[in-house]
């Protein structure tokens, strides 16, 4: 019955997908999550630190420009203040309540995905944390304390925009990790080539926020 | 795969049986243009008339009444749905939704055709085997999948009229049941035309 081979071959090997994305704002997805058990209203402000982490498999080139940087971590703030929160300098006596950590994955690895135990290596530095109680025990090793509980696992294709707010008062020095009390992921956006860039970061960033009405604290 | 192989063979037998003794060696093959409208849990999934479908079949004819064939067939499903926030148990995601459904009939078909003599033969039919479904979702770069074969049947009914010696034109409505099977079960109307060569 050869002709059976001849119709089932076809079957086997296509698919058809019209009408599908177009543009690359067509694949951008936001997504966020949050710790239910985080008491939002209590939080009233906040610190950014003013760069963002580029996080690179190993032996792989950063293929992230950085042109966006400022916008992003802009946004961020204005998005941050219009939630009524208020912005902290940094190296207080009285450090802030929450801190914003922003990093985008470049990797043309698939493979890769964002691994928690990398928080210190890429965060560590930051001379922010000097202000909290709990961090003199903060070191390699420590990770997110996931808000889910477990890590998010979107595929993290090149050029996704991952913001953390970084709770250090929720340090568990048990299980090393640091509190997160939300997450944001902001997947595909800074694909090169494509069109309307900036609008489209504006636009997801607004919708991380919009998407999380319990950040409010006005 | 096997179990696959048995519906269509299944089908295959129990048409043959159908058939009888054989009085006319007469051979049909038919290309149809397929437009196929979604019913039940296919329509919740993609509520989108298919106009992407095509059909062929070919078999013989064992009296002048009464065909046996193979038919297979292809239908896509499409629908996309605007950007829009989902609630994923502990994630809210927005993005832009897309679905497809694409649908491989691999059948035996058996009719019965009226009016023998006549150049309007309307007829009626049945055709039971596999369907191949690939469900799929598209959600930014990320592509959810369920590609499940199914037994199914399909009770049909139309008409083929002459216009040639050996030429019709055909035009029928057919009923589609994927019976359930990787959790989905799948139902749509096509209606086809088409041209059919009996020689």
């Amino acid at each position: 019955m050869p002709w059976i081979l001849v119709t089932t071959i076809p079957v086997l090997m296509m698919s058809c997908y019209p009408g599908g994305p177009s543009t690359a704002e067509d694949i951008d997805i936001v997504g966020t999550s949050y710790d239910k058990e985080f008491d939002f209203s209590a939080a009233s402000s906040f610190s950014l630190p003013d760069t963002i982490i580029h996080m690179v498999g190993n032996g792989e080139e950063d293929s992230l420009g950085r042109d966006y940087d400022i916008m992003i971590i802009n946004r961020v703030r204005d998005q941050m203040i219009s939630n009524g929160y208020t912005e902290e300098p940094l190296d207080t006596l009285n450090p802030a309540d929450v801190v914003m950590l922003i990093s985008a994955m470049s990797s043309t690895n698939s493979g890769l995905y964002f691994d928690p135990a990398w928080w210190w290596g890429y965060w560590g530095w930051w001379p922010g944390w000097s202000g909290y109680p709990g961090a003199p025990v903060w070191g390699p090793g420590w990770g997110y304390g996931y808000p889910v509980g477990y890590p998010v696992y979107i595929s993290y294709s090149t050029g996704t925009l991952f913001i953390t707010m970084i709770h250090p008062e929720s340090t568990n020095i048990d299980e090393k990790t640091i509190g997160v009390p939300w997450m944001a992921a902001l997947n595909s956006l800074l694909q090169t080539g494509a069109q309307n860039t900036e609008q489209r970061i504006t636009d997801n960033i607004d919708q991380a926020f919009k998407q999380s009405p319990y950040l409010k604290t006005n | 795969m096997m179990k696959n192989i048995r519906y269509i063979a299944l089908g295959l037998s129990l048409m043959v049986a159908l058939s009888g003794a054989a009085q006319v060696v007469d051979y049909y093959s038919t290309v149809n243009y397929g437009i196929s409208v979604p019913l039940g849990d296919t329509k919740d999934f993609i509520s989108n008339t298919s106009f992407r479908g095509f059909s062929f079949e070919f078999g013989r004819f064992f009296t002048e009444e009464i065909s046996v064939g193979f038919l297979f067939a292809w239908s896509v499903f499409n629908e996309s749905f605007p950007r829009d926030t989902y609630e994923l148990e502990d994630l809210t995601l927005t993005g832009n939704l897309y679905r497809y459904i694409n649908a491989f009939p691999l059948m035996a078909s058996g009719r019965y055709y009226f009016s023998p003599d006549s150049k309007f033969r309307p007829y009626l039919g049945l055709a039971s085997g596999a369907y191949v479904i690939n469900k799929v979702s598209d959600f930014g770069v990320h592509r959810y999948e369920n590609k499940n074969w199914h037994f199914g049947l399909a009770p049909e009914a139309g008409i083929i009229f002459g216009i040639g010696t050996e030429a019709y034109l055909n035009l029928g409505a057919r009923y589609n049941h994927a019976f359930k099977s990787g959790g989905d079960t799948h139902s749509w109307l096509g209606v086809q035309a088409g041209v059919t060569f009996i020689y």
